[in-house]
């Protein structure tokens, strides 16, 4: 980790004096040039590319992890994403089996519930 | 949000957002959450914000630590759950920091939230800046003119919801569809944004212009929104993190801006795009 480089954008980041100031290009580098930043900090801080910036701040790929972790969602494992195939849209033979459950599922559920909606007989006149 | 009062002889435990750009989408709430903890984890979205974190309370702790890279991510978020549970077990007070908003594509939290229910402890979750919020933003989009829809993009390919093209749609981590695990490179899953594509082309057409986005990492760096058309998304689409913002195809039919723009009465003003109507 890359901890001066860390510390000047916190101070940055910290102060909305100096945000403003980053946001205006003339005041920006003289703040960049006036800091103990090595040459190349403050190159990568003048180029204003991201990606620039996190490979000057990270000591090595291992840290570059901080940017490609998401913090959520096992939706692959839990929507059953296993392979190519189901993701281009090709429907495997296990998620057609467990379609037609699920349906037949639905169907049977609903079958009670149309036997309610059913207009009662109307009773024979004798 | 709280879940349940705290049974004696345990923790509790308060998850906060730190939104995205480095210490200046950190409510002063979670500040105070984060410094008074007992013990602080974090799942922090660039370097810096790991080393203003550990300023904050010495007691931090990354959790990001626990991704390998093949190493599915459900077991990531179960180590993750067990970590702040020891702490909890031990009666502290434990801060989570996520980066984004707590709630928002956070297993961990949920997780967390259902055990506190069953063990009795409490969970307080406090609001923060998401990606869609730092979207609404650097679009200038209002999403209650023509609604919104915002899908986690895995669940968008594989659930294949019924979508209303005349509504924006958001769609959260479209680098990671299919993707069980990490990847260190930070590349896109190709085969996953290829599959993306035709769901969408099917809906859009293959010009329809869309927007890749992702927020700002630095309150002094513009936010990265690259247009490109559905064709070329898999090949424009390369970071892994990326939320895709999908324009409505066409006005809603009741909208004035539908069709020809009706004459407008002398002297009435124009209202700013994306500006509601008054009732």
């Amino acid at each position: 980790m890359n901890t001066s480089l860390a510390n000047f954008l916190i101070s940055v980041a910290s102060d909305p004096d100096k945000v403003a100031q980053f946001n205006n290009p003339s005041e920006r580098n003289s703040l960049i040039d006036n800091s103990d930043l090595s040459t190349e900090d403050k190159d990568a801080l003048k180029s204003g590319d991201v990606s620039t910036l996190l490979e000057r701040l990270s000591a090595g790929p291992e840290e570059l992890t901080w940017v490609l972790t998401p913090v959520g969602t096992g939706f692959g494992i839990a929507f059953g994403i296993r392979t190519g195939m189901e993701l281009t849209g090709e429907r495997s033979a296990r998620a057609r089996t467990a379609s037609k459950t699920a349906s037949r599922a639905r169907k049977s559920a609903k079958r009670p519930a149309a036997k309610t909606r059913r207009r009662p007989k109307a009773k024979s006149r004798k | 949000m709280t879940a349940a009062v705290t049974a004696p002889g345990l923790g509790e435990v308060v998850f906060v957002g730190t939104g995205f750009s480095l210490v200046t989408q950190t409510t002063p709430e979670a500040l105070g959450a984060m410094r008074r903890a007992d013990k602080l984890f974090h799942v922090v979205a660039e370097p810096a914000a790991a080393v203003w974190i550990k300023s904050l309370n010495p007691t931090a702790e990354s959790l990001a630590l626990l991704y390998r890279e093949g190493k599915p991510r459900g077991e990531t978020y179960r180590e993750m759950v067990g970590r702040i549970l020891e702490h909890v077990h031990r009666g502290e007070k434990v801060c989570v920091a996520l980066y984004g908003h707590p709630t928002i594509g956070c297993d961990p939290t949920q997780m967390v939230l259902a055990l506190g229910r069953d063990e009795g402890f409490a969970v307080r979750i406090l609001p923060a800046i998401s990606s869609d919020a730092c979207l609404y933003a650097d679009l200038g989009i209002d999403p209650m003119v023509d609604g919104i829809q915002a899908y986690e993009a895995s669940v968008f390919v594989q659930r294949r919801p019924r979508i209303d093209t005349r509504t924006p749609i958001v769609l959260w981590q479209i680098g990671f569809i299919g993707e069980s695990s990490i990847q260190f490179s930070g590349r896109a899953n190709k085969p996953g944004v290829t599959a993306l594509a035709r769901r969408l082309t099917a809906y859009y057409g293959k010009d329809h212009k869309v927007a890749i986005y992702q927020a700002s990492w630095y309150p002094f760096l513009p936010s990265t929104v690259i247009w490109t058309d559905i064709r070329s998304l898999p090949e424009t689409a390369t970071a892994a993190v990326a939320t895709l913002f999908v324009p409505a195809r066409r006005r809603p039919a009741t909208s004035r801006t539908a069709g020809s723009p009706r004459p407008r009465r002398a002297g009435a003003q124009a209202r700013p795009p994306g500006v509601r109507r008054p009732y």
